[in-house]
């Protein structure tokens, strides 16, 4: 929990747990990126930890979906086994389920592709998130390794895993969901089409004046509660863990006794658990409403009926 | 054995579907909500900051992130 060499000598416990539980669900510190890079059009282009879990997902993905997709394609069996299977059920059940019902008939093949990678993306940087890597090399570096604090495994342990409990990450995407509403709009109706299907038709003109700036601000909105949703629920988790395990050495230090610490932990230990086995759940659960709001967004600009 | 609408494991996955294609909308609408009164909220909180002005523009952000949100959800639930 308290992560060695960082803490100001003397202060309490109560002091550090915020500041540890903050420090380990942010990015890494901008000063102490993993891989430093010079800056580029004004921008800070080091390798940060969410920027390197982003690659590792993105290898991951092309590993465990892509290649085998592939190879399937390329073998032109028609009967799925083993892990294409798995992928099939998940593929067919977001272009009927989800996309379908949504978007409609015309469009179903147009967008699956889209859904597919975000669910996909999602998924794994959210389950990747769940498994304690940067930890467990914590715990090494800290009895085995003692590495300098300048040293590429050190850096590594500054800050969180799960790319999506990252706000910009999740911009990231949403701003992709953004410009999907507008191309979806656009091939659906045209482009002035598309803008004059924001307001509802036939009303008095005055009435435009109020609606137009609200139908605007709505366009912004919906990406913008994508973002907010996907990345306080997933760093949410995390606290909450970490703020169950915190208990421990908080009661600890409150009674001076090592056994209060042990007892709370038959507890805290216990419910972390119950809410890491939550976390799993949240985990599918954020990648699929992420996939379903995107659809619907998308649908809303293809079938407008106000 | 899902693919048999008579199994029991068919029958759960065809009401998990539909339960799924009935939410989307509704979905959408509740967040939407949330999120109008979050981003305008916001943006007023900062304005409010840069102009001194405080509370003026967090309470216009609130009032119009309330308006935004209850439109969206007024145009959902009152679909044609």
């Amino acid at each position: 929990m308290i992560s060695g060499g960082e803490q100001a000598h003397g202060s309490s416990v109560m002091d550090q747990v915020g500041d540890n539980i903050i420090h380990h669900v942010s990015n890494s510190d901008i000063h102490h990126p993993i891989v430093h890079l010079p800056h580029l059009f004004g921008i800070d282009m080091s390798v940060t930890k969410h920027v390197m879990m982003l690659w590792v997902v993105a290898v991951l993905v092309s590993v465990v979906v892509i290649i085998p997709i592939r190879r399937f394609l390329r073998k032109g069996s028609g009967v799925p086994t083993g892990m294409i299977n798995a992928i099939e059920s998940i593929v067919k059940f977001i272009r009927d389920s989800i996309v379908k019902p949504n978007v409609g008939s015309k469009w179903v093949m147009m967008w699956t592709p889209l859904l597919l990678t975000f669910f996909f993306f999602i998924l794994f940087a959210n389950a990747i998130g769940m498994i304690p890597i940067f930890d467990v090399l914590g715990l090494s570096d800290r009895f085995l390794f003692h590495t300098n604090p300048e040293s590429f495994l050190n850096r590594l342990l500054h800050g969180g895993v799960t790319a999506t409990g990252n706000f910009n990450v999740t911009a990231g995407l949403a701003t992709i969901t953004f410009f999907s509403i507008m191309v979806a709009g656009t091939l659906a109706h045209g482009f002035i089409n598309h803008w004059k299907n924001l307001a509802p038709k036939g009303l008095a003109w005055p009435v435009y004046i109020i609606l137009i700036p609200i139908e605007l601000m709505g366009l912004l909105v919906k990406p913008f509660a994508l973002t907010m949703r996907l990345a306080a629920n997933m760093t949410g988790g995390h606290i909450a863990l970490l703020a169950l395990l915190s208990l421990m050495a908080i009661f600890g230090e409150m009674f001076h006794s090592t056994a209060a610490g042990v007892g709370v932990a038959f507890i805290s230990v216990p419910m972390a658990a119950a809410i890491s086995g939550l976390e799993i759940i949240v985990v599918l659960v954020q990648a699929y409403v992420f996939t379903l709001l995107t659809s619907v967004f998308i649908g809303m600009a293809i079938n407008v009926d106000h | 054995m899902a693919n048999d609408p008579d199994h029991f494991l068919g029958k759960s996955l065809h009401q998990f579907q539909r339960f799924v294609r009935q939410s989307g909308a509704a979905a959408g609408a509740a967040y939407t909500l949330m999120g109008a009164i979050l981003f305008l909220g916001a943006l007023g909180f900062f304005l409010d900051q840069y102009f001194q002005s405080s509370p003026l523009w967090l309470l216009l952000g609130l009032g119009l992130g309330i308006m935004v949100g209850f439109y969206e959800l007024a145009k959902t639930v009152f679909k044609k």
